[in-house]
C-alpha cells in the first residue's frame, strides 16, 4: 500500500511521535495560594480551559500555565479570578476554598510544559471519528489518542506529542434508552448496579454503584450542582419517574449523581449479548488495518496541525529513521538466531526449540521430577464435541520422547451447547472444582471455538474462568481449542506449541540462554499491588511479588509478600523479605517494575540496594500510553520488525518485542524507562536484555510482549489481594504460564 | 510401636483448603493445632468442643445407639430412649434441639436399616488404628476415622460419612477413605458417600480409579513430609512460628478458635 509519507532510500522506520516546533506563544503563568495538589490542579486547569475561550490551561508542579490563541489577548488577572469564582461556584469540592491568585512575572517553560499545553489544545479540538461498524445501536469508532512526550537528543531537547489511533466500542444511545428497552426494567437494581458506563461529556468511564431515587424528587438540586452541559440537558429532559444513578470513577470512592441520559452503557463481553451483538464481531471490527491506520493518522495529523498552529506551535514530521537515524535501534543479530541451551549441553537456535528438546532433553528437571519414574498426572476437561483421545495419546507419547512419563487419570466431558451462559459457567465451575479435588499436576481444557472470540483477559470466557479457578489452587492449566483439533494432521503442530509449556508449568526448565546476559547478575520482575481493606478503617494492603531470574534467564523462584501499609510507602521489612541480602549482596540486579514506580518506591529500592551493597538497575516497563512504530518497505507501510526500538532519551525507549501477523493487527510496543535513582546502564543494554528475556516463555513458541520476569506478574498478587493466601508464598514452579 | 510420619484427611485439609473456601484458609490455625497443641492455652482452646463438634459427636452416637438396638427404630418412644442414652438433657438448648431433630430425622428415614453393616463407629473411640502405607522407601501412617461401612447388594463396600451442619461435602475425605479401604479390604471394590443427618442431603456415590488413588496417595505422602518438616522447623526455632505458619487475617478469623491468643487476629469493623 502507499501513503503520502516522504520516503528516501534510508527511510526505513517511523513512529507516532511528532516533534513540536515552538514559534511564538501567547503564554502566561499564575499560582494559587494555598497551593493545590496535582489532582486538584489538573481538575482546576480542565475547568479553566472550558471557561476561557480560545485558551488552554495546564497545571504543572504548583504552577498554572495559560496559553491563548495567537490572535487573542491573554486573559487578565481579573478575567482569571472571575473564571475561578465561577468554577468554585459550580464545582462542589472547591466551594469552601479561599484562593488568592498571583500572576508569575518570570517564568521558564520546559519542553514538557509545551508538550502538555499542546495536548490540552488537542483536548479542545474536534476530530472526525469515523464509524467502522454499527449494529443494534452498538458502534465501533476510530478515534485519536494523544499524550505528551519529550525527546532528548544528543544536542537538543524537543517537545513532542504522540498521536495514535484507537478503536472505541460504544453504545450509540444513552443509558436511558438502554433502560427503557430493558426487559427487567421493573427491577433496575438487578441490571444497573455494577454496570460500567461512560460519561458522555468527557468520555470518562465509571461504574454504577447505587440508584438514589428518581428525577422528579431531585431534579432542581441536581441541576444546581451539574457542571457539564450534557449533564444539565439530560437532567432537564429526563422524565420524572426515571431513576437517578450514583456512579463512581475508578478508585475515587466519591459518588456522583447522574441522569441516565448523560451516560452510555459500556460495551463489554458481559453486556454485548444483552445489547444484541456478538462480542467477537466487535473485537474483530476494533482491529485497524495498516492502510486505515495510516490514512487516519494522516487526517488526524492535519487536524492537529491546524489546531496547534492557532496557538503558535508547529507539528513536524513524525520521528523517522531518515531525519533521526541515531535514535532508532535494532537488535544487532536476528532475535531468532539467539542460541538456547538445553540438557546435556545441547545448544540450538531459538527457532529450533523442539530439536533442542529431542536431542538434549530439558535443561533442568524440577525436583519433583528428578526421579524419572514419576508420572505427570493429567486431568482432561472437555467442553466441546471433538474427540480428543488420539490427541491425548500423542501428547503422552511426545512427553515421553522428552523424558517425562504421563497419564491422564481423570477425564471429564461437559456439554455446554444447550445451556445459557450463566448455566454453563456454573457447570464449568462445578466440573473444575471436582477436578481439583483429585491431585493433578496439570489440567488440559478443550474449549469450543466460540470461546476464542472472547479475549483471554475477558472474564466472560471459559478460558479465563478455568484459568482463574485453577490459579486459585496453584494448578497449572493448558487450554486447547476445538478448531485446532479438527484435523489430526495438525496435532504435531499443536503439540509443538503446548508441550514445552506443559513441561515448564510443572517446574522444569526446558531451556535457558546459552550466552549469559551482561547487564546484571540477577533479573527481577516486581509487581506491587495495593488495595484498600474494605472492612478496615484507614489501612491498605500491599502485596508485592517478585520473580527472580539468573544470568542465563533461568527462573530461580517467585516470592510473594504482603503487608498492611499506609499510603505509598513500601515497608522496609517487606523489602528485606523480598530482596534478601544473603542472595543479592554485592550483586547487580536489574529490577523491572510492572508499570511505573509509584510514590517513593524507587527511592526505597535505591536505599535497599545501598544497605546491602548491591546495585539495583530500576526499569519501568509500561504497556499502555506507548506510541506505535512502523517500517517502510518500497514505499509501503509494514509492521515493525521485532526488536526495533526508538530511544526517546538516554534512559527511555520504545521497544517492539513481538511479531504480529498483519491479519491480527499491529505490534504494541512497550516503554522502558531507566530511573535515575538506581544504578545507571545504557538504554541499549536494557533493550537487548529485555528482548532476550522475552525468548524464555516456555509456554509458547511465540514471544510474549513482556520480558519473562514480568509476564503474568500481577496474577499471584491479585489472588493475595482477594484474600487468598497460597500456603506456599514462595515457589519454583511457573504454574501461571 | 514404631513412630512413623503420619497423615489424615484432617491434616490435608489444614494444608489445602476445601475447594471454594480458599479465602478461609489460614496456615496459622494449623500451627496452633499441630505444633503448639501441648501449650496450656492452646490445649484448653482445643479441648473446648465447639457446638458443631458436639452435635456431630452426639449425632454419630445416636445412630450407633439405634443400631445397637434395632428395635428402637420401630418403637414409638425410640427417639426419647436414644436421647436419654446420650444424656441429651445435660446439653445446651441449641445442642438438645438440633440433636433431637437429627434423631427424629433418622427415626423417620433410617438409611442404614436393612444394610449389611460391617463397621459403625460410636464417634468417641479416639484415634483410629493407623494404616501403614509404603510409597517407595517412605513409610507413613494413614489415620482414617470412618463412620460407617456396609456392603451393597452387588458386594461392593460402601463407606458412609455422616455430616451435620451446613458445610459442603469435601470429596477429598471420601477419596482418603477409599484409599484406606484398598489397604483394609484389598480384595473389595468400594464406593463412598456423604449423608447429612440434619438436612437429609445425600451426596452422589463417589468412586476413584486406581490411578486417581495413586495420585491421592502421592499427595498424602507430600503432606506427611511437609507436616514433619514444619514441625521440626518449629521445634528448632519456636520464634519463627509466624514465618512457618503464616497468618491470613481477615475473613478467616471469623470462626477461628484461636483469636484470643493470635497476635494477627483482625477485628473487622463494619464498613
Amino acid at each position: 500500500m502507499t501513503v503520502a509519507i516522504a520516503t528516501s532510500p534510508t527511510y526505513t522506520s517511523f513512529s507516532e511521535v511528532f516533534p513540536l516546533k515552538i514559534l511564538e506563544l501567547n503564554l502566561m503563568c499564575f499560582q494559587l495560594v494555598p497551593e493545590v495538589e496535582k489532582k486538584d490542579g489538573n481538575r482546576l486547569s480542565y475547568h479553566f480551559s472550558q471557561k476561557l475561550p480560545e485558551t488552554v490551561v495546564i497545571w504543572h508542579k504548583s504552577y498554572f500555565w495559560v496559553l491563548a490563541a495567537h490572535h487573542r489577548v491573554l486573559p487578565s488577572k481579573e478575567e482569571l479570578q472571575e473564571a475561578l469564582k465561577i468554577i468554585q461556584n459550580e464545582v462542589e469540592d472547591f466551594k469552601e476554598y479561599l484562593f488568592c491568585l498571583q500572576l508569575v512575572s518570570h517564568f521558564q517553560p520546559t519542553h514538557l510544559i509545551y508538550s502538555r499545553l499542546a495536548i490540552q489544545v488537542l483536548n479542545k479540538t474536534k476530530f472526525a471519528s469515523p464509524i467502522a461498524f454499527s449494529e443494534n445501536g452498538i458502534i465501533v469508532k476510530r478515534e485519536p489518542d494523544f499524550w505528551s512526550e519529550t525527546l532528548e537528543l544528543t544536542d537538543d531537547v524537543k517537545a513532542a506529542i504522540t498521536l495514535t489511533i484507537c478503536s472505541s466500542i460504544m453504545f450509540r444511545d444513552t443509558l436511558a434508552d438502554f433502560y427503557e428497552k430493558h426487559p427487567q426494567r421493573q427491577n433496575p437494581e438487578q441490571f444497573l448496579i455494577g454496570l460500567n458506563v461512560q460519561e458522555k461529556e468527557r468520555g470518562n468511564n465509571a461504574t454504577i454503584v447505587n440508584i438514589i431515587g428518581n428525577i422528579g424528587e431531585h431534579r432542581e438540586e441536581l441541576l444546581a450542582k451539574a457542571t457539564g452541559l450534557t449533564s444539565k440537558q439530560a437532567l432537564q429532559d429526563a422524565p420524572d419517574e426515571q431513576p437517578i444513578v450514583a456512579i463512581q470513577f475508578g478508585k475515587d470512592t466519591r459518588h456522583f449523581y447522574y441522569a441516565m441520559a448523560a451516560l452510555r452503557p459500556c460495551v463489554t463481553s458481559a453486556t454485548a449479548n444483552l445489547l444484541g451483538v456478538e462480542y467477537g464481531k466487535l473485537l474483530k471490527a476494533a482491529k485497524i488495518t495498516h492502510q486505515d491506520r495510516i490514512q487516519l493518522l494522516t487526517s488526524y495529523k492535519t487536524t492537529a496541525k491546524e489546531a496547534l498552529a492557532v496557538y503558535g506551535m508547529q507539528l513536524e514530521l513524525s520521528i523517522n529513521s531518515r531525519d533521526y537515524p541515531n535514535i532508532f535501534w535494532e537488535h544487532p543479530v536476528k532475535l531468532e538466531d539467539t542460541r538456547l541451551l538445553f540438557g546435556n549441553g545441547i545448544t540450538v537456535n531459538r527457532t529450533e526449540v523442539l530439536k533442542g528438546l529431542s536431542k538434549g532433553g530439558v535443561y533442568r528437571r524440577h525436583v519433583q521430577f528428578q526421579d524419572k519414574s514419576k508420572v505427570i498426572q493429567i486431568a482432561a476437561l472437555k467442553l466441546c464435541d471433538v474427540t480428543v483421545s488420539s490427541f491425548i495419546e500423542q501428547l503422552t507419547q511426545r512427553l515421553a520422547k522428552y523424558g517425562f512419563k504421563s497419564e491422564v487419570i481423570t477425564k471429564k466431558s461437559l456439554s455446554v451447547k444447550n445451556l445459557t451462559k450463566t448455566e454453563s459457567r456454573v457447570a464449568v465451575e462445578k466440573a473444575v472444582h471436582e477436578l481439583v479435588e483429585i491431585p493433578h499436576d496439570i489440567v488440559l481444557a478443550f474449549l469450543p471455538e466460540s470461546d476464542r472470540h472472547a479475549d483471554d483477559t475477558d472474564e466472560g470466557s471459559f478460558y479465563h474462568q478455568i484459568y482463574s479457578l485453577l490459579l486459585r489452587r496453584q494448578i497449572a492449566s493448558q487450554i486447547i481449542y476445538e478448531d485446532t483439533l479438527s484435523n489430526s494432521e495438525s496435532y504435531q503442530y499443536i503439540l509443538n506449541q503446548v508441550i514445552p509449556g506443559i513441561i515448564a508449568k510443572l517446574g522444569n526448565l526446558p531451556f535457558v540462554l546459552a550466552e549469559p546476559l551482561e547487564a546484571a547478575d540477577y533479573f527481577i520482575g516486581l509487581d506491587i499491588s495495593r488495595i484498600s481493606k474494605k472492612r478496615q478503617a484507614g489501612t491498605r494492603n500491599a502485596c508485592a511479588s517478585v520473580r527472580l531470574y539468573g544470568r542465563q534467564g533461568e527462573f530461580v523462584r517467585y516470592r510473594l509478600e504482603d503487608d498492611l501499609i499506609d499510603g505509598e510507602i513500601i515497608p522496609p521489612k517487606l523489602l528485606e523479605r523480598l530482596l534478601p541480602a544473603t542472595e543479592l549482596a554485592n550483586k547487580t540486579v536489574l529490577i523491572y517494575r510492572d508499570g511505573a514506580f509509584v510514590g517513593k518506591e524507587a527511592d526505597y529500592l535505591a536505599h535497599r540496594a545501598k544497605a546491602i551493597g548491591a546495585k539495583f538497575i530500576l526499569v519501568e516497563c509500561k504497556k499502555s500510553g506507548v506510541p506505535r512504530l512502523y517500517n517502510i518497505k518500497q514505499k509501503a507501510v509494514t509492521a515493525p520488525s521485532q526488536g526495533l526500538a526508538l530511544c526517546l532519551s538516554s534512559c527511555e525507549a520504545i521497544l517492539v518485542t513481538t511479531k504480529v501477523p498483519d491479519t491480527i493487527g499491529l505490534a504494541r510496543p512497550i516503554r522502558l524507562t531507566v530511573r535515575e535513582q538506581g544504578h545507571q546502564v545504557s538504554i541499549e543494554s536494557v533493550l537487548e536484555t529485555t528482548l532476550k528475556l522475552t525468548l524464555l516463555h516456555h509456554g509458547a513458541l511465540k514471544e510474549p510482549r513482556l520480558p519473562m520476569p514480568l509476564y503474568g506478574s500481577d496474577r499471584m498478587a491479585y489472588l493475595r489481594l482477594q484474600g487468598i493466601r497460597p500456603s506456599v508464598m514462595e515457589g519454583d514452579r511457573q504454574f501461571w504460564l | 510401636m514404631v513412630w512413623r510420619p503420619y497423615v489424615s484427611f484432617n491434616i490435608w485439609s489444614q494444608f489445602v483448603p476445601p475447594v471454594g473456601k480458599e479465602y478461609w484458609h489460614c496456615d496459622m490455625k494449623r500451627g496452633f493445632t499441630r505444633a503448639r497443641k501441648k501449650e496450656l492455652l492452646v490445649k484448653s482452646l482445643l479441648e473446648q468442643d465447639t457446638i458443631p463438634q458436639q452435635i456431630g459427636l452426639l449425632a454419630q452416637k445416636g445412630i450407633y445407639e439405634f443400631h445397637q438396638d434395632i428395635q428402637l427404630l420401630c418403637q414409638s418412644n425410640g427417639v426419647e430412649i436414644v436421647a436419654q442414652k446420650l444424656k441429651l438433657a445435660q446439653e445446651s438448648a441449641e445442642v438438645q434441639q438440633r440433636v433431637m431433630k437429627i434423631l427424629e430425622n433418622y427415626y423417620q428415614s433410617p438409611i442404614l436399616l436393612g444394610k449389611k453393616i460391617i463397621q459403625l463407629s460410636r464417634g468417641d473411640e479416639g484415634i483410629p488404628e493407623p494404616i501403614l502405607i509404603q510409597q517407595g522407601n517412605y513409610f507413613f501412617n494413614l489415620f482414617a476415622a470412618i463412620d460407617c461401612i456396609f456392603i451393597e447388594l452387588n458386594g461392593k463396600l460402601h463407606i458412609l460419612d455422616f455430616k451435620t451442619g451446613k458445610s459442603d461435602f469435601d470429596r477429598r475425605q471420601a477419596f482418603v477413605y477409599l484409599l484406606a479401604a484398598t489397604y483394609l479390604y484389598p480384595q473389595q471394590k468400594a464406593v463412598a458417600s456423604f449423608y447429612n443427618l440434619e438436612n437429609g442431603k445425600q451426596s452422589e456415590l463417589i468412586t476413584a480409579t486406581d490411578a486417581q488413588l495413586k495420585a491421592i496417595q502421592e499427595k498424602l505422602v507430600q503432606i506427611a513430609q511437609e507436616h514433619q518438616k514444619e514441625l521440626q522447623r518449629y521445634k528448632k526455632n519456636p520464634s519463627d512460628f509466624a514465618d512457618i505458619f503464616p497468618a491470613n487475617p481477615g475473613i478467616s478469623c471469623r470462626h477461628c478458635q484461636f483469636t484470643s491468643i493470635c497476635q494477627f487476629y483482625q477485628f473487622e469493623v463494619s464498613a
